[in-house]
């Protein structure tokens, strides 16, 4: 039975002579301070020998460097996090939105059904901009921009809620007269 | 017979001087790197200008770049044996990030992005190359590069022998070495 099976790995230090690759692998081991301090000494002792063992750990500490610097990505910005892009879509999304509704309101005064109304109703909604996606945008708004002033026009809103109302008091009726105006 | 102009003593001083300003960079990174601090760094630079300055008649033009490590690493050496001579450090603040046999995380202050601004190409090409190594390579390199982990500690949380972690990381960071696209990199 094997007693050392939990017990955690030996502290070890790198030993430069038993390394398989002792020449190129010292620079490393000597930047990640890896080298015991005998050894450390030897191979500084290598470099005020050899210039191009300096230039060898210029090379390993620039690499490392980069190593390092290449962790630092910068934040991935997605579209919809930004609430400045979210406003500016906003206008485009209007329109798009206010054509439909128009296009019901059209179909519902020719064939004013409660469906249709209810359409009509369930697509302002999507008109409405979440409260966070404005109020969490910081840059000053002038006046002049179109984006305030599109913001400034819930008039539509306002009609299709009339538009609401006004069905569900006088319900089928008007749907009757208009299916004896057809017939 | 003419002499080489670059050989007279009065360019010498000024071949000198440009010498410092172009490898600035180069020696700081190299005394930071055996210094382990940053402040015994810009003593080093310090000394290693002064130096340089006063010997620039003996300076060779063609090996100035070599002569100016020499100078600079008998700097930092000078610097290291007094602190090895030293039992304990009068201010452990003024030490914290030296002695790299007892604080190998020391050296990730070099990679402080004011001082090592990547560019996004740079990245690219450091990522690409790190994910060509083994997924094990690339790991070990992660927690000991990235995370400044030591190996008994990536060892431990691996269940590894510490052995294979060592064996993973050196052959990881020569393999990278010998990337032509580090090499390019590395190269600039």
């Amino acid at each position: 039975m094997d007693t050392n099976q939990n017990s955690p790995p030996p502290a070890r230090r790198i030993d430069p002579v038993r390394a398989p690759e002792p020449t190129a692998w010292n620079p490393f081991a000597y930047a990640l301070g890896e080298l015991p301090l005998a050894a450390q000494v030897q191979f500084e002792e290598q470099m005020a020998a050899d210039p191009q063992c300096c230039e060898d750990f210029l090379a390993a500490l620039k690499m490392l460097n980069a190593l390092r610097a290449s962790r630092l990505t910068p934040p991935t910005v997605t579209s919809l996090a930004n609430p400045r892009r979210q406003v500016r879509i906003f206008p485009a999304i209007t329109a798009v939105a206010t054509a439909a509704l128009a296009a019901c309101l059209i179909r519902s005064t020719v064939s004013p059904s409660v469906d249709s109304l209810h359409d009509a109703v369930a697509l302002s909604t999507l008109l409405q901009l979440p409260e966070s996606s404005v109020e969490d945008h910081q840059e000053p708004l002038s006046l002049a921009d179109p984006v305030v002033e599109n913001l400034e026009t819930p008039d539509w809103l306002l009609t299709a809620v009339d538009l609401d109302e006004q069905s569900s008091n006088s319900d089928t009726p008007s749907s009757d007269d208009d299916e004896e105006a057809i017939f | 017979m003419s002499s080489d102009p670059v050989d007279i003593p009065d360019n010498h001083r000024k071949a000198v001087e440009n010498a410092c300003i172009q490898l600035q960079p180069d020696l700081l990174l190299f005394l930071t790197g055996i210094l382990r601090n940053h402040h015994l760094a810009d003593d080093a630079w310090q000394r290693t200008v002064v130096l340089a300055l006063q010997s620039s008649h003996s300076a060779r033009i063609a090996t100035l770049r070599g002569w100016l490590f020499q100078i600079a690493l008998n700097e930092a050496r000078k610097i290291l044996r007094e602190i090895r001579k030293l039992p304990t450090p009068s201010d452990p603040a003024n030490f914290a990030d030296f002695a790299p046999s007892q604080t190998p995380r020391s050296l990730n202050s070099l990679a402080t992005p004011d001082s090592r601004v990547i560019a996004d190409e740079t990245r690219k090409v450091v990522q690409a190359s790190l994910k060509t190594l083994p997924p094990e390579q690339q790991e070990v390199i992660r927690q000991r590069v990235y995370l400044g982990r030591t190996f008994s500690e990536i060892a431990s949380d691996l269940n590894l022998p510490l052995g294979t972690v060592l064996t993973w990381c050196r052959r990881g960071l020569l393999r990278l070495k010998d990337d032509p696209r580090m090499k390019d990199l590395l190269k600039d």
